[in-house]
């Protein structure tokens, strides 16, 4: 198991590092970073992952023998979430952060500021004259699948729930959960007058 | 009845002193082809290997770190880049073919300023008491002659809180695996060493050598005799390497 964790991170560190090899303003902003450690503790699939940046990139680690600045820990899906998501509160996320914040956050910048110059890796094996006009239609494509993405998700929705009436609102949705809530409440209070009832009839009895 | 002392040589006796002469032979046949022979037979695994002992080595910054048997100096690279310019780094082999093939690649690979080469035999290791925050010896421990020898010779020149860390091959811990590699070793391992390096005996030596090595209890209670402490262990490749820590108290 540990031969494959091993091959894993090395693979990530590697492709990580090669990507950043074309984004000097990240790499420059993880030199600043450097010596620090931030230790990722993953609760569900059980496993932990250290984060070591350096002046050239970024060295992903198993095991680390010093002290980590930061550890967060989660479920992998909760820290996902967390890392790709715009919101800074952690709270109710199902993430704890322990020690510098500050480097949890530096990172999070890193990671939403990442801007990989792919014409630049491009152009070395294709070269100029075919780079530019291969990335400007990568580019128009980008934009253009971006915004039919956009488009779908949007009318998607209403489709769904409104036209096929196979999902519910999210208003249908939302006032069920309270229907839902409301009852758990009650159950909750008729079994704590059942408990007091049961418990007045004993003394009774006595 | 002679009362000559012998020690093993692959599954071969051979007089004590005459074993560290056929181990230099091997050495010196294999050292041209040794980086790509280790990746053929293990399929490149034992950067994976060299990794973890890399990451357990804890080296930082101005450390000073000596590299015994680091032969075509895979771990001296990533020791030279962790110590930065304030550390220190010296790769000891015993054996000079070895020696000058790491010394040509690290050279090529512009790690210089803080490197430095010994050809020094691990049980006499020619340093002061007390000079290194890490030692490691990967692939080498095995074939010393004086194993013990050379565990207090690497713990006398050990700062007290340094670590030493011993990567070798080692017992798999599954016999089904056991079997598999045991048919690998003694069958395609030379084989392999026929076809590539055109050696097929030095490929022979190093399955045997493997075999009578310690297995992994046996080492570190051999690490705690020389005056280790925290002895531990880590099974890779489903013990098929095994990565022994210590720390000099």
């Amino acid at each position: 198991m540990l031969t494959i964790t091993l091959a894993a991170l090395a693979a990530a560190e590697s492709l990580i590092n090669e990507a950043l090899r074309y984004d000097p303003a990240t790499r420059a902003r993880l030199r600043s970073l450097s010596g620090k450690v931030l230790h990722l503790h993953i609760t569900d699939p059980a496993f932990d992952i250290y984060l070591c940046p350096k002046a050239d990139g970024v060295d992903i680690q198993s095991h680390c023998e010093h002290a980590a600045h930061c550890k967060i820990s989660g479920k992998l899906v909760d820290l996902l979430k967390v890392a790709l998501g715009e919101q800074l509160n952690l709270a109710g996320s199902g993430v704890q952060v322990a020690g510098q914040t500050q480097l949890l956050l530096a990172l999070k910048t890193c990671l939403e500021e990442l801007d990989i110059d792919w014409r630049d890796w491009l152009a070395q094996y294709l070269g100029d004259e075919l780079t530019q006009p291969l990335g400007a239609a990568a580019e128009r494509l980008h934009r253009y699948g971006k915004s039919q993405l956009s488009a779908a998700q949007q009318q998607l929705e209403p489709y769904l729930s409104e036209e096929l009436q196979l999902l519910p609102t999210r208003t249908a949705l939302a006032n069920f959960g309270e229907a839902v809530d409301q009852l758990a409440l009650a159950a909750d209070r008729l079994d704590a007058r059942l408990h007091a009832l049961i418990a007045s009839t004993n003394n009774t009895r006595h | 009845m002679s009362d000559k002392r012998t020690t093993h040589f692959g599954f071969e006796q051979v007089a004590v002193e005459e074993k560290a002469q056929r181990v230099a032979g091997v050495f010196h046949s294999v050292a041209a082809k040794y980086d790509m022979m280790n990746d053929v037979m293990s399929g490149g695994i034992h950067r994976l290997w060299k990794r973890f002992t890399i990451e357990l080595s804890g080296v930082r910054a101005g450390d000073k770190v000596l590299d015994i048997a680091g032969g075509t100096g895979d771990l001296s690279h990533k020791f030279a880049r962790l110590v930065g310019p304030e550390g220190l780094v010296v790769l000891a082999d015993i054996n000079e073919s070895m020696l000058r093939v790491g010394r040509d690649k690290l050279i090529d690979l512009g790690d210089v300023g803080n490197l430095q080469y010994a050809q020094a035999d691990a049980q006499y290791l020619p340093f002061p008491d007390n000079t290194f925050d890490c030692i490691t010896i990967a692939f080498g421990l095995r074939n010393v002659t004086d194993k013990d020898l050379a565990l207090a010779s690497m713990h006398r020149i050990l700062k007290p809180g340094g670590r030493l860390l011993v990567l070798e091959f080692s017992k798999p811990t599954n016999g089904l695996l056991e079997k598999v590699y045991d048919t690998y070793s003694f069958r395609l391992l030379p084989l392999m060493g026929k076809l590539i390096a055109n050696d097929s005996e030095s490929y022979r030596y190093l399955a045997e050598s493997i075999r009578m090595h310690p297995d992994q209890e046996t080492l570190k209670d051999m690490m705690s005799q020389a005056g280790f402490a925290e002895t531990r262990y880590y099974n890779m490749t489903g013990g098929i390497v095994a990565l022994h820590k210590g720390v000099k108290p």
